[in-house]
């Protein structure tokens, strides 16, 4: 099968699964590697989104969602979960924060610290819900199939890229160690991931030398060792926040 | 095509129990030396090439590496850099390279080198004599820790070593050019003359040997032939500072030649007289333009030796000599910026004009 065919097989798994139509639109107000919005029993299909400079990267990026539509599709409830926020994750990120610009010197406008919370909160939630399944997810494509790899590792290696630059000063003097040390330690999971399958491990040099190996190892380790199955990602998940101290800010629930 | 990663991290972010150091140890010799073999030892095995740099500057070690067969090693890109003028930017490169390859003579030679060229020649001594402990007859070596001594008031040893190098490599211009000016630095104008003019006969396009020429000749008080040189550099139009010296030398020679040849020059007298009659009629804007424009002009060289009316303005009408030129820059300038130096001194001129104001 092309990376074409691939991406039209896992959609058209998607849509009889689910019911509901895939819809993928190139949306310029959409960076990385795109995002999905599940549809809800209230709307009519689930929506993809991709930045336009990723349109090489589009049968990979619709397998990828799609294996992880997939698999909490076939998760059966109560597995089938939500990760939500707490109170305590919006009034603590946002004390953390302010403390830690105060004293980091970031030039951060006041104005713009409300929003600079959300998005640091947020994002380390979206991290904790898709990581450890994008894991699954992208080991999975990988051994199923070969003719996506190409694709798959470009995107990957930018994706391993990026992730590096959040041991950088710039990033440090935004974001509290708390919420760095959990966003690293999950980082240096995914690294280690790709860097054993691909026969790289020095892919996860970064974060060893900013000390977070063994957290990297521990993470990755309960990866393959809870369920595999898609009714085991509710738990994947409620263990790697335990083990990043996350617990009183995230917590998941049953998926009506 | 192999991807090729890079990441920066802090020095207070590295995990120091990786090599038993403590924090009081960070930014240290001893922890940029064990961070490198650290590093050295994670990429050793991996098939690819990484560079690795300890920024003491920015306080984080900067990793850069790929399994890419096309990546450029960490001395190439050194040297490259330094080939292409960004010394502040291989400094940190070639330092984490000797940390890895402490007795390379190569690195040793350019990281010397790039600290003395970086102005900071007290940090390249110890380099350069670790070079020459390795490989005492190093020729290059031994010129630029003569250079690296000069720079730092050491200019006796720096002459020393730089005769060493030239009985190894008698027709070395790096050396001759060099000792020239150690020479003269020493006041011994005499004995830099003949050590320049063999320089010359190996180089006699550069810049720095004639310029040393011009120097050692002014010392001599052959100023007439000293300016022969600067205009030889003049012509050649780069370095741009080499040029901008001869410039001033030139300037410096002709306000000399005009004081030794009386007490009150009447032209300049002249000159400025109109000077002060014309701006009585313009504002303060317009004798500002005008004396910029002169200004500007003048960088290309003005000759005021010659009588010849050859230069024209955009905001002045008429055809001027260059002293005429240089009168009513003096005189603009004395207008809106008079605590400014414009490069030739026609105070008492000026102040016989201005009846001492």
């Amino acid at each position: 099968m092309t990376p074409e065919e691939i991406a039209d097989s896992l959609r058209r798994s998607v849509e009889i699964e689910s019911g509901k139509p895939l819809v993928v639109f190139k949306d310029p107000a959409v960076s990385g590697h795109g995002s999905v919005r599940v549809a809800t029993p209230d709307t009519a299909m689930h929506v993809l989104r991709y930045p336009p400079s990723a349109d090489v990267q589009l049968p990979y990026l619709t397998a990828f969602h799609c294996g992880m539509l997939l698999r909490s599709l076939r998760a059966e409830s109560p597995q089938r979960f939500d990760l939500v926020s707490t109170a305590a994750m919006r009034t603590e990120t946002q004390q953390l924060i302010q403390a830690h610009l105060k004293t980091s010197g970031a030039d951060v406008p006041e104005s713009l610290i409300p929003n600079l919370c959300s998005q640091l909160g947020d994002g380390l939630g979206i991290q904790l819900r898709s990581m450890p399944i994008a894991i699954r997810v992208d080991h999975w494509l990988w051994q199923q199939y070969p003719s996506l790899q190409e694709l798959q590792r470009t995107n990957v290696s930018r994706q391993l890229q990026e992730s590096m630059q959040t041991l950088g000063p710039s990033v440090r003097a935004l974001v509290p160690l708390r919420m760095l040390n959990a966003n690293l330690a999950m980082n240096c999971a995914f690294a280690m991931f790709w860097g054993e399958l691909w026969g790289e491990p020095e892919l996860a040099v970064p974060y060893t030398l900013a000390g977070f190996e063994a957290a990297g190892r521990q993470l990755l380790e309960m990866v393959r060792s809870i369920d595999s199955h898609p009714n085991g990602d509710r738990h994947l998940v409620e263990q790697w926040a335990s083990h990043l101290n996350l617990t009183a800010w995230y917590r998941t629930v049953t998926k009506q | 095509m192999s991807q090729e990663y890079s990441f920066s991290l802090p020095y207070s972010a590295f995990d120091l129990d990786l090599i038993g150091l403590t924090a009081a140890d960070v930014g240290s010799s001893e922890f940029t030396e064990k961070v490198s073999e650290f590093l050295a030892g994670q990429f050793a095995t991996f098939g690819g090439l990484a560079r690795i740099v300890c920024n003491d500057q920015s306080h984080t070690i900067d990793v850069r590496w790929t399994r890419n067969a096309n990546f450029r090693e960490p001395r190439d890109f050194a040297l490259e850099l330094l080939r292409s003028g960004k010394i502040g930017e291989a400094i940190p490169l070639l330092w984490t390279v000797h940390q890895q390859q402490r007795r390379d003579v190569s690195v040793l030679f350019n990281l010397g080198v790039a600290w003395s060229e970086h102005g900071q020649p007290d940090k390249a001594i110890p380099i350069l004599r670790q070079l020459l402990e390795i490989e005492p007859n190093h020729v290059h070596g031994l010129v630029a820790l003569g250079v690296a001594l000069i720079r730092v008031q050491q200019a006796p040893e720096g002459e020393f070593l730089l005769r060493r190098a030239l009985r190894l490599e008698p027709r070395n211009l790096w050396a001759l050019r060099n000792l020239g000016g150690c020479l003269l630095q020493l006041g011994r104008a005499a004995e830099a003359l003949p050590v320049l003019q063999t320089a010359l006969e190996i180089g006699p396009q550069d810049p720095q040997t004639l310029l040393g020429m011009g120097q050692s000749l002014e010392a001599l008080n052959r100023s007439d032939d000293a300016d022969d040189y600067y205009q030889r550099i003049i012509r050649l139009g780069m370095p741009e500072p080499v040029v901008e010296l001869a410039k001033e030398r030139r300037s410096a020679i002709a306000a000399h030649r005009m004081r030794s040849a009386g007490e009150l020059r009447p032209d300049v007298l002249m000159y400025l007289t109109g000077a002060v009659e014309r701006f009585a009629g313009m504002s303060l804007d317009q004798i500002q333009a005008l004396g910029i424009e002169i200004a500007i002009l003048g960088q290309t060289g003005l000759d005021i030796n010659d009588p010849e009316p050859k230069y024209t303005l955009r905001s002045l009408p008429g055809t001027f000599s260059g002293l005429h030129l240089c009168c009513l820059m003096y005189a603009a300038f004395k207008k809106f910026a008079p605590a400014q130096d414009v490069g030739i001194d026609f105070s008492r001129e000026w102040m016989q004009v201005h009846g001492g104001r």
